[in-house]
């Protein structure tokens, strides 16, 4: 009995010990181990708000015609207002030419659409309001007859501020004249909610310089590395025109499906009418804003464009786990001040070069891309390669599959040193340990390639044979199933402050990827790496909705550019993909350009605006060489558009990738690739006394035959038709 | 083998996966997939690679030109399109590029046409339309000319209550017209070429389910009478390809929705390789080009790993899929109600799409038409024109199992036998692998067999003379411990074969732990063997697939069962034995497969599929064996008498079934719970 006591009582005993030291044993490894911070050693983004000025009521100028007076003027322009209708007129006075915000009277008098569709053309706004607790959208212009207009003066413009007594809002438009054109602005401050409305978004002047199509032109979009949209109409209308949110849409809303149309990277648009032209920079929340293009016969027989600004998002509400959802509008609104400039072009400059050519100007004076040309190696157009390491197996064991161990890229660079290639940037690409699903986002090279000794041999090699080596990393998304960043304090949550899962991933909070990357950064230096390219930087933007942060896109672009910036502060190098205009003040790289259109059926052409706007500046290079649809006419575009080589590579067949995570790679074994590596290298540096020129003029000769000209005078004629290019002076022909 | 309804499973989780590809350029506006086939189990798998077909141009006709709800498009021998512009009561024909040349049947007078849905052109150029406003089909020359009409046939064959309202039709090389009727349900109206009814053609069957199977037996007439008519599904399109087979379609149908008839109206296509995914029920049209392959439209909003045009193998066999619809599109390329399309004798489709009233088109890629000249060459068996194109597929393209199934072919045809074999174990092709390693077996036994031969003997000798000497002598000294433990070995050995006397032996007895962990390991290293080192030719899947836990766990848990539930079992039926002799004979039960699954995995490596008797036989001898074992322990250990036994053995059955049945319900009962306390768990630590 007494035994039996003892040794229940030794059993209670051991348990509890072990319960205790289990729980401290826990207690410890749960101090230990290593999380993110989310303290950050950048000041937060704050967010200036214009001031709300003009308390001096404006006195109507010197009567213009039509109604109209002058507002303001300087040295080339001078800015009329209509007092009864907030309409706006700016006059370039050396040219002569008007400029205004909404067609003439008797060109409405033509138009054969009613109701609000008809006062939308002679309003210089279109709002789109909610009533709390509903979920349709209702729409009102600056016409209806509750609107109360104020105009007060500005230093160099009018403010008008709208009461729109029916729904309770007000909010002030401001008309600005600068050196080079007009400003216009919704100041966040002006706008006022009082009662049960709700503003959804406004679009501002929806038809300035709306063409009628007598004079032949067209519209210019952002769509894929720029669009035009001809007037008057060649061919029958289908769809509803050109409508793009500005880097692409918003992923919390959770509404974005996946159509494979390529994002507006940069927020800009213009119109060439005759021999003028505008060109509209949206350069205040731009990362909230949608630019539409209406081409004639969409709502009106004008063609127009111009941008819309969101203040609150559409998201679906879930009603049920995976069920049913509702639509519904966002509470708080994104108070941002909203401002478009437009630049005046004209004569020979009015085109979608000319607009190119003042974008660039435009963007290295306001410092968003860095001035002067990239310094290359022997002049030397650069070979942008792409090395992948492996991935995780997505089936059965999540086994890591090697593609290119250390030792192969050893091998592969020695190659290629050989036959000829002396200037490359070597970017390795599933390098970390467990490849995409990496569980904590450090630095740690995969131990089946041979390790960190393996990767600072082969950087060692590398330099030897007077190469750079960047690491690509992923910092931005994550797999739940295999992170130990927990979702819940490091992903980013939608709208109701849920966090967001999206294709199996989830996102980590902007400030997260910024810890990790300054970490990685530092790691990185520690084994001579040269670069970084950090994915989704380039390519992505979004809110958290997680209440401790409220982070908006301007926030997320904000810690993406500082972490860049670090990159190229302590390794001298960082690239993007896709390249959207807010990551490029640190880039020194632009990796897969976007280059095709989206394929709208309401753009008609596709031009390299946007290459004309970086080449000189950033490097960039398109669809690698070995990844490419349709082989001759891509390879031919590259050297249009005046891109880099560029190819993806591995060691091993392409197979070892095709069931890991990285899949989608068809063909990519080296010793296949070898000799076309080589020969794109050799064709690309034909080119290699445009590097770091920009590019002056690009036209089309003839049917599938395009020149590129360049500032230093050469230009590059590509002939689609017979698939060849060839590099001469300007007035060589070809 | 097992293997079958693993890989089968996979091919399912494949379907959520990520969305972009790892370089991803997204060039069109629509995705390119490849539908991977691998036999004996190694399941179908889609995989997103470059375009085969890429965006052409779209047809530039407006004003007056512009089309208005069309319903079909064919294209002629000279590459003319021709648009059954039904909305605008007329046929439009266009260039190879889709540009305007003329309009047929719009003129006042006998030609003139109503509400066309059909249309179809002669190798001469005639047109044939199947007027459907004016239930007829009128045909025009080629120049346009109205020149004769087919009316409702008059003669009796017709079924009185058929109206003939011809929406869709094909017109074979004698001038015979197969004429898709609106609610012919018969199948296609076939009119000779003086417009006499000569049959139905190609009709489906209904579908009748197992409920009116039954009516049929109980009902009476008068209640069958009462009952809706089960109508099969109508036919609602038909193609003719170059060699005079017809494609039909059915819409609204999840089942025989594409047909391929032969002149007798056979269906040729025994069921279709397609993605293990849900049919879809609608089936716009088919087109076929000249190699043979024929491509499906595909009318529904595409999911993820979808596509809109699939391209068909001649047999059958599902290649790749491309193309997108959605609501309210806004690209080309994406269309929200494609009705009809055709290819024409350069590959270039173009389709039709009566909702946006655009005709757009679509072109080979370099490597589309690459791999599928390669394809058409590797159907007709030409294997050795194939390889060139393959060689060119694989430089672009390594994704294409295909490529290796046409590279192994060419290698086995010029001899390389090594060199086929790898490239049909790449494939996932046991048949391709099994014939090409019987010519590899063959040639090495000839080249090798005299030094395998004195290999084995020497061995041998090896073995009785020295080894064996060796390890008796060595024996002897071994620990007491280890020595006990080779003899409950032997003994095991020898109840194999005297299992009566060898159970009844153990019974009672307290074997050493390490024996019965011994004939685990051996059992568990077996397994092991059996799942990594079983031949290509009887186990052809990926390695890495396997989920090893998964497959142990599964293995061990039969066994387990068994020992519980027959202890307790016959502890109730009063049979003698402990806990621990059932455990120690379940154990050694399991002899036969310790012993016999080397060889077995032996053999599979070294034998070819036609010899597969010999693994399944052997296979099967060591299941039968191991039961007898099961059934004889339970007779010996409980000291039952056969009867008693078998009935004992009979309700361990039920007891395991009861208990796996037990488990299985309430995993079910308590997995809303569990599932419940899952989701609260990560909403409240994960996702918040």
């Amino acid at each position: 009995m007494d035994k039996a006591m003892g040794r229940r009582r030794v059993i209670l005993v051991a348990a509890g010990a072990v319960l205790i030291l289990g729980s401290a044993a826990w207690f410890i490894v749960w101090l230990l181990t290593d999380t993110v911070s989310h303290r950050l050693d950048i000041p937060d983004y704050t967010v200036s708000y214009m001031a709300v000025e003009g308390s001096e009521p404006w006195k109507p100028g010197q009567e213009e015609g039509q109604g109209f007076a002058r507002a303001a003027e300087n040295d080339r322009f001078r800015l009329s207002v209509h007092p009864d209708n907030g309409q706006m007129k700016v006059m370039d006075k050396k040219q002569g030419v008007k400029w205004s915000s909404n067609p003439s009277p008797e060109q409405v008098k033509t138009e054969k659409v009613a109701g609000t569709l008809r006062t939308n053309m002679e309003s210089p706004f279109i709002l789109e309001y909610f009533e709390q607790s509903k979920i349709q959208r209702q729409v009102m212009n600056g016409l209806d007859p509750s609107v109360k207009r104020t105009i007060t003066k500005l230093e160099q413009g009018v403010a008008v501020h709208y009461d729109i007594a029916k729904v309770n809002l007000s909010f002030s438009m401001y008309y600005v004249l600068t050196d080079d054109g007009l400003e216009v602005s919704i100041p966040a401050k002006s706008i006022k909610e009082s009662g049960p409305y709700r503003i959804l978004s406004i679009e501002s002047l929806p038809f300035f310089g709306a063409a009628t199509g007598e004079e032949s032109g067209y519209l210019f979009v952002p769509d894929g590395p720029g669009g035009l949209i001809h007037f008057p109409l060649q061919k029958e209308l289908v769809g509803k025109g050109y409508n793009q949110e500005v880097y692409g849409p918003e992923i919390t809303n959770r509404i974005s499906d996946s159509d494979n149309s390529n994002e507006v990277v940069m927020p800009v648009f213009g119109m060439k009418k005759g021999d003028q032209a505008f060109l509209a920079v949206i350069s205040a929340g731009e990362k909230s804003s949608i630019i539409r293009a209406l081409p004639a016969g969409i709502v009106s027989s004008l063609n127009s464009v111009h941008a819309k600004f969101v203040y609150r998002q559409e998201y679906d509400r879930r009603l049920s786990l995976g069920g049913r959802s509702i639509r519904v509008f966002q509470e708080d609104p994104l108070l941002q001040d909203r401002t478009v400039r437009y630049l005046f072009l004209e004569k020979e400059d009015a085109g979608y070069v000319g607009m190119a050519k003042r974008y660039r100007q435009y963007l290295t004076d306001t410092g968003q891309v860095p001035q002067g040309p990239q310094p290359s190696v022997g002049g030397l157009v650069p070979l942008d390669l792409t090395l992948i390491g492996g991935d995780s197996n997505d089936y059965g064991d999540y086994r890591y599959e090697r593609a290119t161990t250390f030792k192969q890229a050893e091998e592969i660079v020695t190659e290629l040193k050989k036959a000829g290639i002396d200037s490359m940037r070597i970017t390795y690409k599933g390098w970390e340990s467990k490849g995409t699903i990496n569980p904590d986002k450090r630095f740690s090279p995969e131990s089946k390639l041979g390790g960190g000794k393996g990767l600072r041999a082969f950087v060692e090699k590398a330099h030897g044979l007077g190469y750079e080596v960047d690491l690509a990393v992923d910092l931005v998304k994550a797999n739940p199933t295999f992170s130990k960043l927990p979702p819940k304090s490091y992903g980013i949550r939608g709208v109701e402050e849920d966090v967001l899962l999206r294709n199996d991933q989830y996102y980590l909070n902007p400030g997260i990827t910024y810890n990790l990357a300054m970490d990685m950064i530092r790691d990185a230096k520690e084994y001579g790496i040269d670069g970084m390219r950090f994915s989704g930087l380039g390519g992505l933007l979004f809110n958290d909705y997680n209440p401790a942060y409220n982070y908006t896109r301007e926030d997320t672009a904000y810690l993406y550019e500082n972490i860049q910036k670090r990159a190229q502060e302590v390794l001298g190098h960082s690239s993007v993909l896709t390249g959207n205009l807010y990551s490029l003040k640190y880039t020194g790289e632009i990796h897969t350009l976007i280059s095709d259109p989206s394929y709208s059926y309401a753009v008609d052409e596709t031009v390299p605006f946007y290459p004309i706007v970086l080449h000189g500046s950033i490097p960039y290079s398109l669809t690698p060489g070995n990844m490419r649809d349709e082989d001759g006419r891509e390879f031919l575009k590259a050297i249009e558009y005046g891109a880099i080589p560029s190819f993806v590579l591995t060691y091993e067949s392409s197979r070892s990738l095709m069931d890991t995570f990285t899949w989608g790679i068809f063909s990519s074994k080296f010793v296949d690739w070898k000799d076309d590596v080589i020969r794109e290298y050799k064709s690309f540096n034909k080119l290699a006394s445009v590097q770091g020129e920009p590019i002056t003029d690009h036209y089309r000769r003839s049917e599938g035959i395009y020149v590129t000209v360049y500032g230093n005078g050469v230009s590059v004629t590509v002939d689609y038709n017979r698939k060849e290019f060839h590099v001469g002076k300007e007035g060589d022909g070809a | 083998m097992q293997s079958n309804f693993h890989m089968r499973f996979i091919g399912i989780a494949l379907i959520v996966l990520l969305l972009f590809p790892a370089a991803a350029s997204a060039a069109q506006p629509y995705d390119t997939f490849y539908i991977s086939h691998g036999t004996g189990g190694a399941g179908t798998r889609t995989y997103w690679m470059q375009d085969v077909y890429i965006l052409g141009p779209t047809a530039p006709l407006s004003g007056e030109q512009t089309l208005n709800k069309p319903s079909d498009l064919f294209i002629a021998r000279n590459d003319h399109v021709f648009i059954a512009d039904k909305g605008n009561n007329r046929i439009v024909e266009t260039d190879d590029q889709g540009r305007w040349i003329r309009s047929i049947g719009d003129q006042e007078g006998k030609g003139m046409l109503k509400g066309p849905e059909g249309v179809f052109v002669r190798d001469d150029g005639t047109v044939y339309v199947a007027d459907t406003g004016n239930q007829r089909v009128a045909v025009f020359d080629e120049k346009g000319t109205f020149v004769r009409e087919y009316g409702t046939p008059t003669n009796d064959l017709m079924p009185k209550d058929n109206f003939f309202v011809p929406i869709k039709l094909a017109v074979d090389a004698r001038g015979v017209m197969f004429v898709v009727s609106k609610g012919s349900y018969q199948g296609i109206v076939r009119l000779n070429p003086q417009g006499e009814f000569t049959g139905f053609f190609g009709g489906n069957k209904a579908a009748a389910s197992f409920i009116d199977r039954i009516k049929r037996q109980l009902f009476t007439k008068e209640q069958l009478a009462q009952e809706d008519l089960k109508r099969p599904p109508e036919i609602s399109n038909i193609t003719i390809d170059k060699d005079g087979f017809f494609y039909t379609t059915t819409f609204g149908s999840a089942s025989d929705q594409i047909k391929k008839l032969n002149a007798r109206g056979v269906n040729r296509l025994s069921g279709l390789k397609t993605v293990t995914m849900p049919e879809s029920d609608q089936i716009a049209d088919i087109a076929a080009d000249e190699s043979g392959f024929f491509y499906v439209l595909d009318r529904k909003q595409q999911t993820r790993r979808d596509g809109m045009i699939s391209i068909y193998g001649p047999g059958g066999t599902e290649l790749f899929r491309f193309g997108k619809t959605k609501k309210d599109p806004q690209q080309r390329g994406v269309f929200s109600y494609p009705i009809s399309f055709d290819i024409d004798s350069r590959n270039r489709i173009w389709v039709l799409d009566s909702d946006l009233n655009v005709m757009q088109s679509f072109e080979r890629t370099v490597f589309g038409d690459a791999v599928l000249t390669a394809a058409a060459d590797y159907y007709v068996g030409d294997y050795k024109k194939s390889k060139e194109n393959w060689a060119l597929v694989r430089t672009m393209n390594e994704l294409v199992s295909l490529t290796y199934l046409g590279l192994g072919e060419a290698a086995q045809k010029e001899g390389n036998m090594e060199s086929a074999m790898a490239y049909f174990k790449m494939s996932f092709d046991n048949e391709g692998y099994s014939e090409a390693f019987w010519t590899y077996r063959m040639e090495w036994i000839e080249a090798k067999f005299v030094y395998v031969f004195l290999l084995a003997v020497i061995l041998w000798l090896l073995y009785r003379y020295v080894i064996n000497r060796v390890l008796k002598r060595f024996s002897n000294q071994l620990p007491s411990s280890i020595q006990r433990v080779t003899e409950e070995l032997a003994d095991g050995w020898r109840t194999m074969f005297h299992p009566y006397d060898g159970f009844y032996r153990m019974k009672g007895k307290k074997l050493s732990i390490f024996s019965l962990l011994a004939v685990l390991v051996m059992v568990m290293l077996g397994k092991l063997a059996s799942l990594y080192w079983t031949g290509f030719i009887f186990n052809p899947i990926n390695l890495s697939e396997i989920k090893l836990g998964r497959e142990i766990a599964l293995f061990f848990a039969p066994l387990a069962t068994w020992v519980v539930a027959n202890y307790l079992v016959s502890t109730v039926k009063d049979g003698e034995g402990r806990f621990r002799d059932v455990l120690q004979a379940s154990i050694f039960s399991l002899m036969p497969y310790a012993v016999l699954i080397g060889p077995i995995v032996l053999f599979s490596n070294i034998l070819v599929l036609e010899e597969g008797i010999i693994v399944s036989s052997l296979t099967s001898v060591m299941w039968l064996w191991t039961m007898v074992l099961f059934v004889v322990n339970g007779q010996v250990i409980h000291n039952f008498d056969f009867m008693e036994n078998m009935k004992n053995s009979f309700i361990t059955l039920c007891t395991i079934g009861l208990i796996w049945i037990f488990v299985i319900v309430s995993t079910g009962l308590t997995f809303n719970v569990t599932d419940f306390i899952y989701q609260l768990y990560k909403e409240v630590a994960v996702l918040g």
